[in-house]
Order: structure tokens, then C-alpha cells, then sequence
């Protein structure tokens, strides 16, 4: 998958609800605290297994130390280093992993050039359950594809 | 039997829907409240919590920022971030909108605005935590009063 300016209109609309998959790992990268709980939460409702990063830095260390995640919800302004700058490093050194940007409510033009930086997605943050439920779904029809 | 207006989960609903109904709260704090199935009872009220004293964290930060002769936008454009992210996390609806708001009179630069507008903030922050304080207290007495029924529960 690549970034093409996806939103969840591209999105096959099917319930998330029986998406538990134990094998998928995911990347939550935020520096706010509470929405990395959350986003924590909602993912291990649906069996993954989860980290969290507080900066587009930390995940970069992650991959450059050998990591590897399905799913990389990643967070667009952090400190330290950013979410499009993560992004590209991340697709620089060839991970391809999916990487599910989330935004506040940025205008499109912003949205944009997060989308080129590399993600599949972008969404305003948080992340529902329903949203979740579906990139999962997503997930694990690219996985069966490979 | 139909829930009165005396009982405290009725009550607590309704006032609910009138905070959304003000615009104080907004659809990711019934998010929220649609986690506490799984996780512990007081998971909610933990994470008011949380976010409650994160938020108060962030706009002293803020402060400190804007009383500074030299004013640090940056610093204040980075905590607003945060307590944008806390705030839309919680499901605080309007004082999302007052950062928003804030957020644009700190990209210009511009100090009276940010003034101005940062009194907005707090004050959306105060009627958000008097909301959040509110529902935890009712929710904690509703728990409260679950675990002495199931107490008086004959074995």
C-alpha cells in the first residue's frame, strides 16, 4: 500500500467487530500521553500487541534496532522529531509496515503532505474503534495477500 | 422497572446529555465511556484524572510562556498541541475549540490575541473539569453502591 491521499471514504466499510488477531503488532507514536493510553486500549481490545513511542525519534530508534510492526498509528506534530519526518525515514529505510497518520483538525492542504510523506491513511485523532476495527480488517487482507 | 429521575446511572445519563447538549462534551467521551465494559470501574475516572492534571500541567506552561518579555511561541504552540491531543482525547468539545482558536493567534504571533484567547481556554478548562469532577463523583457513587448491594447479596 502506498500513500495516495486516502481517507476512510477509500475504506471498505465492514464492521470491524470480529477482527481479533493475535499476531498483529502495532507502533502507537503520540506525545500526548492520554492519547497513546487510549489508542493503547483500543488496540488490545482487538488482541494486538502494542508499543508506544513518544516521538517520531523513539520509532525510528525502534525500526534502526530491528523492531517491526504491522500497523504504525503515527501522530503528526511531536517534538524532537516529527511525525512526516518519521514517516519518510521510516519509508526511506524501507519499511512497509501500514502507517496510519493521525491529525487534529488540520486543513487539507496539511493532511496532504503528511499523506506524501508515506502513509496508507490519515484521520483526525483519536482514533474510534470502528476506525481501528477497519484498517485492522485492511491489515490482514494485505497479510493474506503476501 | 423504569429508572426514576432518582436513579443515580439515570442521573448521571441525563446530565451527560445535557453536557453534550452545551457543547462541552462531544462523541470521543462516549468512546470513552464504551471502554469501562472492559477495563476496570474506575478506569473512567482514572483517566479524568489523567487528563485533568495533564491539562493543568500544559497551561502553566502556557502562562509561563506568554509572561515571558520575549514571548515563546513556540513552547506555546508545542503545549497547545498537547492539551489540543488531551482535550480531543477526553471528548473536552469546546475548550478543543478554544485551543483551535488560540492555536491560529500563536501561529501570527500575535501576543494580545494569544492573550486573549488563552483566557478562554482556562475558562473552558475550568467549566470541562467542573463537568469531568461532576460525572466522576456520580460514577464513583454509583460503583460505591454496586459493591454494598452486591455485599448485601444473600450467599
Amino acid at each position: 500500500m502506498s500513500g495516495n491521499g486516502a481517507s476512510s471514504s477509500s475504506l471498505n466499510m465492514i464492521s470491524g467487530e470480529d477482527v481479533v488477531n493475535n499476531n498483529l503488532t502495532a507502533l502507537v507514536v503520540d506525545d500526548s500521553p492520554l492519547l497513546r493510553l487510549l489508542h493503547d486500549i483500543h488496540l488490545k481490545k482487538y488482541g494486538l500487541k502494542v508499543q508506544v513511542a513518544e516521538n517520531g525519534k523513539v520509532a525510528v530508534d525502534l525500526f534502526h534496532l530491528g523492531a517491526s510492526f504491522d500497523l504504525v498509528l503515527m501522530d503528526k506534530e511531536m517534538p524532537v522529531m516529527n511525525g512526516v519526518e518519521a514517516t519518510k525515514e521510516l519509508r526511506a529505510m524501507g519499511v512497509t509496515s501500514m502507517i496510519v497518520g493521525v491529525t487534529s483538525k488540520d486543513g487539507p492542504g496539511e493532511q496532504q503532505a503528511f499523506m506524501e510523506a508515506g502513509l496508507d491513511y490519515c484521520f483526525e485523532k483519536p482514533l474510534t474503534p470502528e476506525i481501528i476495527g477497519i484498517l485492522l480488517e485492511e491489515l490482514n487482507k494485505h497479510n493474506k495477500k503476501d | 422497572m423504569a429508572a426514576s429521575s432518582t436513579d443515580p446511572t439515570q442521573q448521571l445519563n441525563d446530565y451527560i446529555r445535557t453536557m453534550h447538549d452545551q457543547g462541552i462534551l462531544d462523541d470521543n467521551f462516549d468512546q470513552l465511556l464504551a471502554l469501562r465494559r472492559e477495563q476496570n470501574p474506575r478506569f473512567i475516572n482514572e483517566l479524568i484524572s489523567m487528563f485533568t492534571n495533564d491539562a493543568e500541567a500544559y497551561i502553566a506552561e502556557i502562562t509561563n510562556a506568554l509572561s515571558l518579555i520575549e514571548v515563546n511561541f513556540s513552547t506555546i504552540i508545542s503545549k497547545l498541541h498537547q492539551l489540543k491531543g488531551s482535550t480531543s482525547g477526553i471528548g473536552g468539545h469546546r475548550m478543543y475549540q478554544a485551543c483551535c482558536e488560540l492555536r491560529v493567534a500563536a501561529d501570527d504571533g500575535d501576543k494580545d490575541r494569544c492573550d486573549e484567547l488563552f483566557l478562554r481556554v482556562k475558562e473552558e478548562f475550568n467549566t470541562l473539569k467542573q463537568c469531568l469532577d461532576s460525572i466522576s463523583q456520580m460514577r464513583s457513587n454509583i460503583i460505591s453502591n454496586g459493591t454494598r448491594s452486591r455485599r448485601r447479596r444473600p450467599l
